[in-house]
């Protein structure tokens, strides 16, 4: 019996098995006594709804309102930190169509910032446009998402500092902070792949903005000039006046010298007569008179010289000084090129908030409404079936 | 009985034919029977769970439309699902005990019986059960799949390992 055929084991098996109930007259006719259910009482209480499908494809729906708004307002945040950051000056992000001017304003929006806002961006003034240089003054911004923001400040600051840079401010709390720092602009690629190495880059959000500031530097080039070209006539036009006084100076007092030895003359004749005398003695008075003119126009002449030789000096002076200050305006106008000035944002995150980074809200209700399709067709599976529970 | 044949009767059933219900009483009590016994091993729970289950078919029964379902299927269905009831309500099923078995058959039977038994308390309950609606209810491997609400191809697959391991536990 052994090796038989299981099937066949089976099947005798099963023939064996079937069998009547030692009532079954009396079961059938119990059975068979029972009514037959009206068709319209069962058919109502047959009717089940796809509860699950309502379900989850509320849900989906209920995913879907809280992802659209959800998305723009952390858009919105990005957009307001970066406004501030720049300060009072214009800003732009990179909109070639409104850039086609020249490269005086620049700003690039990185990785997953597919996000962008117009505003107008500076516009280049009195810069010649044979002149391409570029120098470039940096604002870095960027907005950290972590699960512990006291931690992140700590780390970012050592990264400032380990990149060569100045810690300005920082703030920290358990739920937000934000630190202000100066980088040299040569270390900025490196400071950001650090940072974002730091931060993990799903929770890393990063914008730069770099204005060219060569109208700035083109003004002050132009005003050195113009200062330097005001000293340079100042200079000579004062050398004029030495020179002119000199000679007026050295013309009075040879006219004087002159006078003084015909006086002396005068003074050495010995009058024959009295009318000789008289005569003499009205030249000696004509020539005092000259003499003392000549000595009054000298003096006047040496007044006016140095009067105008102190209005030189001063004006001078005034040019060297503001060409002083045009260099240092120069000076600082480069340390701001070579230097980076940055504020990271950074911002506690939640789990959901995690979630939500990898998976979006669309998604989301993408597979809730899949599954609620699902649940229709297993609704309809059971509707096609009759369900055990005896209803059609 | 056939498929056709079943419909008919079915058809005269719905329309109050109390004859045609006795047809299909007489036709598909004793596999119903069977299974249940053999399922509880109580034949005095047995003959409520068959009750039970043809109360609720003849309650149901107007609004059954057969779409490719045997009526058999449904009962088993409904069978299947009493009993389900029932161990939720006693958390267990009742163990096999051949002392049960007081069918008297003739005594080669009964070994080949009692082996059986005894081959199908070492498989798992899901095997048993595609067993007992394959060889007891005599149904077909797609009225197999509605009863189970599996897939035609997965009772293919989990008749033909339960039978392997049947075969295995025999030798």
């Amino acid at each position: 019996m052994v090796n038989s055929n299981i099937h066949n084991l089976l099947s005798q098996w099963g023939g064996a098995q079937r069998q009547l109930p030692e009532r079954n007259q009396v079961i059938k006719n119990e059975i068979l006594s029972h009514p037959l259910v009206p068709v319209a009482k069962n058919h109502r209480a047959s009717f089940r709804l796809p509860w699950a499908s309502f379900a989850f494809t509320a849900l989906a729906i209920a995913a879907l309102i809280i992802a659209v708004p959800k998305s723009g307002n952390m858009r919105q945040s990005a957009v307001t930190s970066q406004t501030y950051q720049s300060g009072g000056a214009p800003v732009a992000m990179l909109v070639p169509e409104q850039n086609g001017q020249g490269a005086a304003s620049l700003q690039a929006v990185p990785d997953n910032n597919s996000y962008a806002f117009k505003s107008v961006p500076p516009q280049p003034q009195d810069v010649p446009a044979a002149d391409n240089r570029e120098l470039l003054k940096t604002d870095y911004s960027a907005d950290v998402q972590t699960r512990d923001v006291r931690q992140m400040a700590a780390r970012l600051q050592t990264t400032v500092r380990g990149f060569n840079g100045r810690v300005d401010s920082i703030s920290s709390a358990n739920d937000q902070g934000y630190i202000s720092f100066v980088i040299p602009a040569d270390q900025l690629g490196a400071f950001k792949a650090q940072v974002k190495d730091i931060a993990g880059t799903k929770f890393y959000t990063e914008q730069l903005s770099a204005q060219n500031m060569l109208p700035q530097k083109v003004s002050l080039e132009d005003q050195q000039t113009q200062n330097t070209d005001e000293l340079n006539q100042l200079t000579a036009s004062r050398d004029q006046l030495t020179i002119a006084h000199n000679q007026t100076a050295a013309s009075f007092r040879s006219q004087i010298a002159s006078l003084n030895s015909q006086l002396q003359v005068l003074n050495n004749q010995i009058p024959a007569d009295p009318n000789q005398a008289a005569q003499i003695d009205a030249q000696k008075q004509d020539l005092q008179n000259k003499i003392q003119s000549l000595k009054a126009r000298l003096a006047n002449e040496n007044n006016n010289y140095n009067s105008q030789w102190d209005s030189y000096n001063s004006q001078i002076s005034d040019a060297q000084s503001a060409l002083d200050g045009l260099s240092k305006q120069t000076a600082d106008l480069l340390n701001t090129v070579a230097t980076v000035r940055g504020t990271i944002y950074i911002s506690y995150i939640s789990l959901w908030g995690i979630i939500g980074l990898y998976v979006s809200g669309y998604w989301i209700a993408f597979l809730l409404l899949i599954a609620a399709v699902i649940a229709y067709y297993i609704h309809r599976r059971t509707l096609v079936f009759p369900s055990p529970e005896g209803r059609g | 009985m056939n498929l056709q044949q079943e419909q008919e009767l079915v058809l005269k059933a719905q329309a109050g034919d109390r004859e045609a219900l006795g047809a299909l009483w007489d036709a598909f009590t004793p596999k119903l029977f069977g299974y249940l016994i053999n399922t509880t091993r109580d034949k005095t729970l047995a003959e409520d769970l068959l009750q039970s289950t043809w109360l609720k078919a003849i309650s149901a029964l107007p609004q059954f439309k057969s779409r490719g379902v045997s009526l058999s299927a449904w009962l088993f269905a409904i069978a299947r699902n009493e009993c389900r009831q029932y161990w939720r309500k006693s958390s267990r099923e009742e163990t096999f005990n051949p002392a049960q078995h007081d069918r008297e058959v003739g005594n080669n039977q009964q070994d080949d019986n009692l082996l059986v038994g005894q081959i199908l308390s070492k498989l798992s309950f899901d095997d048993r059960e595609i067993i007992r609606l394959r060889y007891i209810a005599d149904l077909s491997v797609n009225d197999i799949a509605k009863v189970l609400n599996i897939n035609f191809v997965a009772v293919r697959v989990r008749l033909h390992r339960a039978i392997a391991r049947a075969r295995q536990a025999l030798i």
